[in-house]
C-alpha cells in the first residue's frame, strides 16, 4: 500500500514579508558553570543574555533571529553546549522586520 | 525615551521567561510586564493537547484562528513553562493537508472497498456507516463490531463512545490505544493496590532526596517535569539522580549513577533491591506488618502471541497468568534470596559496585525517593511484574504516600488517566475502576444509565492486538478508529494489523484531523474538529481533571469525535440492535433509537443550552439543543462519587487549573492512602490501601523470565523504539509544523560507532532494518541524543515514512495486553 508523503503539506509562516523571531528560553546549569556558559552564549550568533542566577542554576536567553529554522538551530546548539542540562522555552513572537521598526512610545 | 517594538517585545520575552524561572526582573523590563499589549488579542486557558503532563498555556485567538500560545503562570504543573512541541501549539491545527469533508472510497458514484477516496456529505457518509454496522450487527451480534479510541479523547468524548458500544450495541470491543502504553501501569495498580492511578503527584519533585528513572527519558518525553526535576537537583545539592536505561540518552546528562542494563533485565535489578533491603535489615517492620500482604504471582505466563506460537504452547500458565496465592514474608524473603547482588549483575550487565549504590538509596530510611517511570516499565511482555517489582521495594520500605516518597507512574497521553483510564474505555472495563465481569459492576452501570438488567455485555471484549487480529481473520467486521494511528502505532503492522483493515469482508472507518496511514487504510474517513475547536477535559498523570471551552471553530465540515458519535447513535432502532429478550424488560425503549434511550435519558440532557459560557461557541451544545458535554460529565461522575474517585461540579473546573481527585468537600488530595492527606483513609489506620477489602496492598514474589525473542546470529541487534522531544506520537501533527519538521524532520538508526564501524557503515549512510517480519530504509546516526550500547539499536516511531512498526513483534504482558516496542531482534545491512 502507497501512503503519500504529508510532509510537503506543512503550515507556512507570514508570506512575503521578511519576518524576524523573537523568543525567550530558560537554560538549567550546575552553579559553578553558570558564568563560564553565559559568556559562551553572548558570543552565539542571534543569542543575548538577559539575566544570570547562579543560586537557582538559571540563565534566561533572548534569541533574536532571521527565520524560523536560525531560531531552531541556535536552540538546538545551546543543548550542545557542555553543562547545559536544560533548555525551556517561554515565549516566542513572530512579527515581519517592518512593524518591529515602529516607535511605540 | 524612544522604544521600538523590537526592544519592547525582547524586554518582554526576557520577563516572561524570568516570571517563569522565578528569577528577579531585569530592570530595564520591570516596568513593561504590565504594559498593555496592543495586538488585541483574546486569551484563554487550556491543557496542552500532547503528552499526559497536562500543562496549562494560554491560547491567543484573533478572528476565529488560534495565533499564539505560551506557558500559564498560573498553572501549578508547568507555572509558565512550555516544552517546544506546546510552544508551537498553535499551529497544530493548520496543517494545509486538514481534513474538512468525509471521504468515501468510491467506483461509478457507490460504495467500493477498492474504490478511492471521494468527498461526500455527512449524510451519505453515516448512511453507508450504518448500514455496514447493521448488517454485521444482525449476522455476527455485538462481537462483530468494534472500536479502537485514545487516550487523546476529552472525558466526554470516551464516556459518549462507552455508553454507544457498551450500552447501545452490547459489545465489549472497546479498547484505546492506552493499551498500548498505559496497561501494564493499569495492572500494576489494581493487582497492588485495588485502585488505579498515583497515589502521590508532581509536588513530590520538590520534596524528593533521590530520583530513580526505571526506563523513562524524562529529558525528553516529560520535558516540564524534567524542569522541575532539575530544579531540585540543582537548588538542593545533596540530591541524588540515579538514570537506568538499555541505552544512553539526554535525561543521562543529570545522572548521578547512570545504569545501562541488559533488556528485560530489570525484574532481576527490581528483585535484587528488594532482597538487599531485606538482607540489610531496612524493612520498615511496623509499615509492612500493618499494611501489607504478600503473594507469589504465576510464573511461565506466556507472551501474549497468538495461542498457536511455539511460545505460548510451551508456557504452563498461560490460561491463568493473572493468578497467584498468599505466602509469608518468609516465604518471600526466601523467594528473592535467589536474586544477590552477584546474580544480578550477571543477568543485567550492572556492575555489583552500582547496583549496591542503588540499593542503598532505597535502603537508607532517610532519602525520600520518587521512582520514576514510562514505557520502558510499561511496554515490556512483563510489565505488570516490573510495576509490582517497584511497588514492593517502596512497601518495604514504607516510603509510599508521603511528600517526596513516591512511585510515580508517568503517562504518555493527555487523557490516558482521565479518559481511557477513568472513564473505563478499555474491553474489560466501565467508568470508576468498574469492571464488565462483575455482576454488582455492571447492574451499577444499568441503573446510572437507565438500561434494563443484562443490557451489558459480561465478556470481555476484544483489546488492542486482539481487534487487529479478530480484523485479519474476519471476525470483526465493521470497526470505528476515532483520535489514533494505529496503522503506524501497531506492532508488526504488516502481517496483524494492515490485513485487518484491507480485508474485504470489513468495513473501517478512520476519524481523524490529518489523512494519517491509518485513514488512508481506511474505507471511510471522517474529518474531526481538534483540540479548542471544541469543549473538552482531559485528566493528567497526577490525577488532574482540566478543563477548556471551544476558543475557534473547526475548518469546513469537520466535526468533533463527541458529535460523531452522539449523531451516529440516531441511525439505530433499540429493536434493530437489542435482542427480544432484552426489549421484552423495557417495552418502552422499543421503538426509540440509541440517541434517545442513551443520551436523551433525563441525565444527559439535563442542563439547559443556556448554562453553557456566554464567551465562547459550544457547538455541540447547539446542535443537540442542550449542555451535552455537562450532563455526559455529571452523569459519569455518578459512578465515582463515594467510592474514591470524587470529581467535582462540572461548573468549577472551568474556574481552575485542574484539580486532583478525590476531590471530598471541594477539595482536592494530593496524597492518597495516608490519613491527615486523603479524607477515604479511616481515622487512626495511619495509611490504608482501600482499594483492597483488608485495606493491605500486595507485595508480589515475581522472578526473571527471558523475553520473548532476543538477538541470534540471524538477527544479532537488539531494537528499541520510541519518541523524541520534538515529535508526539505518530507526528500527525508535529510533523506538520515547520519548526518540529526541521528540528528533526526524518527518524534515524541510533547506533553504537564501533557496531557501525564493525559493520562498515558510516554516519548517514541508508540502511536497511530487517526482523523476521518486516524491514525499513533508514539511515545511521552515531552522534547525538541518543547513545545505544553495542548490541542495541533505537529508532523512533514518529515518521510515517519509515513505519518501524513493520520491524516489531507484537508480543504482549500477557496480563495487561500491552505490546512489548522495545525488545525485538533484527539485522542491519548496506540498502
Amino acid at each position: 500500500m502507497q501512503f503519500y508523503n504529508h510532509t510537503q503539506n506543512q503550515t507556512h509562516n507570514i508570506k512575503g514579508l521578511k519576518e524576524t523571531h523573537i523568543s525567550s528560553v530558560i537554560v538549567q546549569a550546575p552553579p559553578p558553570l553558570i558564568a563560564e556558559i553565559a559568556a559562551t552564549i553572548d558570543r552565539m550568533e542571534y543569542l543575548e543574555v538577559a539575566v544570570t542566577d547562579i543560586p537557582l542554576a538559571k540563565i534566561i536567553v533572548v534569541i533574536e533571529a532571521p527565520s524560523s529554522r536560525a531560531m531552531s538551530e541556535q536552540l538546538e546548539a545551546l543543548k550542545t553546549i557542555d553543562g547545559v542540562i536544560n533548555v525551556n522555552m517561554v515565549y516566542h513572537h513572530v512579527e515581519s522586520d517592518q512593524s518591529l521598526k515602529e516607535d511605540i512610545k | 525615551m524612544s522604544l521600538s517594538r523590537r526592544q519592547f517585545i525582547k524586554a518582554q520575552a526576557a520577563s516572561i521567561a524570568a516570571t517563569a524561572g522565578g528569577l528577579s526582573l531585569p530592570a530595564a523590563s520591570a516596568n513593561l510586564i504590565t504594559a498593555t499589549d496592543e495586538t488585541s488579542l483574546t486569551w484563554s486557558k487550556a491543557p496542552c493537547r500532547f503528552c499526559g503532563t497536562g500543562c496549562s498555556v494560554n491560547v491567543a485567538t484573533k478572528e476565529g484562528r488560534v495565533v499564539a500560545t505560551h506557558g500559564d503562570i498560573k498553572s501549578q504543573v508547568n507555572r509558565g513553562l512550555n516544552c517546544v512541541k506546546g510552544y508551537f501549539l498553535s499551529k497544530i491545527m493548520y496543517g494545509n493537508d486538514r481534513l474538512t469533508t468525509p471521504l468515501l472510497r468510491m467506483k461509478n458514484g457507490v460504495y467500493d472497498k477498492e474504490g478511492d477516496f471521494t468527498s461526500v456529505s455527512w449524510d451519505t457518509a453515516f448512511d453507508v456507516m450504518a448500514e455496514k454496522f447493521k448488517k454485521t450487527l444482525k449476522e455476527k451480534g455485538p462481537d462483530g463490531v468494534g472500536m479502537f479510541g485514545s487516550g487523546q479523547w476529552t472525558v466526554w468524548e470516551g464516556y459518549a463512545a462507552v455508553k454507544l458500544m457498551k450500552a447501545g450495541f452490547r459489545t465489549n470491543n472497546i479498547d484505546p490505544n492506552a493499551r498500548h502504553c498505559m496497561a501494564s501501569a493499569v495492572g500494576g495498580f489494581m493487582r497492588t493496590f485495588g485502585i488505579d492511578e498515583p497515589m502521590g503527584c508532581y509536588d513530590d519533585f520538590e520534596h524528593a532526596d533521590a530520583f530513580v528513572l526505571w526506563g523513562s527519558n524524562m529529558a525528553e518525553m516529560h520535558p516540564i517535569l524534567w524542569t522541575r526535576l532539575t530544579d531540585r537537583r540543582l537548588s538542593a545539592p545533596e540530591t541524588q539522580v540515579c538514570v537506568l536505561s538499555t541505552y544512553e540518552h539526554r535525561s543521562f546528562e543529570l545522572a548521578d549513577l547512570p545504569i545501562i542494563f541488559t533488556p528485560q533485565s530489570d525484574l532481576a535489578i527490581g528483585n535484587f533491591i528488594a532482597n538487599y533491603i531485606i538482607q540489610n535489615n531496612a524493612v520498615n517492620t511496623e509499615f509492612v506488618n500493618k499494611h501489607t500482604n504478600f503473594r507469589k504471582g504465576n510464573a511461565d505466563i506466556g507472551y501474549g502471541l497468538r495461542p498457536e506460537h511455539p511460545l505460548e504452547q510451551k508456557a504452563k500458565n498461560s490460561d491463568n497468568v493473572g493468578g497467584s496465592k498468599p505466602i509469608s514474608f518468609e516465604e518471600y524473603a526466601k523467594f528473592v534470596s535467589e536474586y544477590d547482588v552477584k546474580k544480578a549483575s550477571e543477568i543485567s550487565g550492572v556492575s555489583e559496585d552500582k547496583l549496591i549504590k542503588l540499593a542503598k538509596i532505597y535502603a537508607d530510611p532517610k532519602i525520600k525517593v520518587m521512582s520514576l517511570w514510562t514505557m520502558g516499565v510499561n511496554q515490556h511482555t512483563r510489565g505488570v511484574w516490573m510495576n509490582n517489582l517497584i511497588y514492593n521495594i517502596h512497601l518495604l520500605t514504607g516510603k509510599i504516600s508521603e511528600p517526596g516518597n513516591s512511585p510515580f507512574s508517568l503517562t504518555g497521553q493527555p487523557s490516558a488517566c482521565g479518559t481511557a483510564r477513568e472513564v473505563g474505555t478499555f474491553s474489560h472495563r466501565l467508568p470508576a475502576d468498574m469492571v464488565v465481569k462483575n455482576p454488582k459492576h455492571r447492574a451499577y452501570a444499568e441503573k446510572i444509565w437507565k438500561l434494563p438488567e443484562g443490557t451489558v455485555n459480561p465478556k470481555v471484549g476484544a483489546h488492542a492486538v486482539l481487534q487487529n487480529r479478530k480484523l485479519k481473520d474476519g471476525e470483526i467486521n465493521a470497526y470505528w478508529v476515532q483520535c489514533n494511528n494505529n496503522i503506524q502505532a501497531a506492532a508488526n503492522i504488516n502481517e496483524e494489523a494492515l490485513p485487518g483493515y484491507r480485508n474485504p469482508d470489513n468495513f473501517i472507518v478512520v476519524s481523524d484531523a490529518y489523512p494519517t496511514v491509518t485513514a488512508q487504510a481506511a474505507d471511510l474517513i471522517l474529518p474531526t474538529a481538534m483540540w479548542v475547536e471544541k469543549e473538552g477535559a482531559y485528566g493528567n498523570a497526577e490525577r488532574r481533571t482540566q478543563f477548556w471551552h471551544q476558543l475557534v471553530d473547526a475548518p469546513g465540515e469537520a466535526k468533533s469525535d463527541l458529535w460523531q458519535l452522539v449523531e451516529f447513535s440516531k441511525r439505530f432502532k433499540i429493536s434493530e440492535v437489542w435482542p427480544a429478550e432484552l426489549i421484552a424488560k423495557k417495552p418502552e425503549y422499543k421503538d426509540l433509537s440509541l440517541y434517545e434511550v442513551l443520551f436523551k435519558n433525563g441525565n444527559v440532557d439535563k442542563f439547559p443550552l443556556e448554562q453553557t459560557s456566554k464567551d465562547y461557541n459550544n457547538f455541540e451544545a447547539k446542535e443537540f439543543g442542550f449542555y451535552i458535554q455537562k450532563g455526559l460529565f455529571e452523569e459519569y461522575a455518578q459512578f465515582g462519587r463515594g467510592h474514591g474517585h470524587d470529581l467535582a461540579d462540572f461548573d468549577r473546573y472551568h474556574e481552575e487549573r485542574g484539580l486532583r481527585w478525590p476531590v471530598v468537600d471541594g477539595k482536592e488530595t494530593l496524597w492518597r492512602f495516608r490519613e491527615g492527606s486523603d479524607p477515604y483513609v479511616t481515622k487512626g489506620k495511619g495509611f490504608e490501601f482501600y482499594g483492597k477489602p483488608d485495606g493491605r496492598a500486595n507485595i508480589f514474589a515475581l522472578p526473571y523470565e527471558p523475553p520473548a525473542e532476543s538477538p541470534d546470529e540471524d538477527y544479532p541487534f537488539w531494537l528499541s523504539t520510541g519518541r523524541v522531544l520534538e515529535h508526539w506520537h505518530s507526528g500527525s501533527m508535529t510533523q506538520r509544523v515547520p519548526e518540529l519538521y526541521k528540528a528533526f524532520p526524518d527518524a534515524v538508526c541510533f547506533m553504537h560507532p564501533k557496531d557501525a564501524k564493525e559493520k562498515g557503515f558510516r554516519r548517514g549512510d541508508k540502511v536497511r532494518i530487517a526482523s523476521r517480519r518486516g524491514e525499513i530504509i533508514t539511515r545511521i546516526e552515531t552522534r547525538g541524543r541518543n547513545k545505544p550500547p553495542q548490541g542495541l539499536v533505537f529508532v523512533p516511531w514518529f515518521d510515517a515514512r519509515q513505519l518501524i512498526n513493520k520491524v516489531t513483534l507484537d508480543a504482549t504482558d500477557p496480563i495487561s495486553k500491552q505490546t512489548d516496542y522495545k525488545k525485538c531482534a533484527i539485522k542491519i545491512e548496506k540498502a
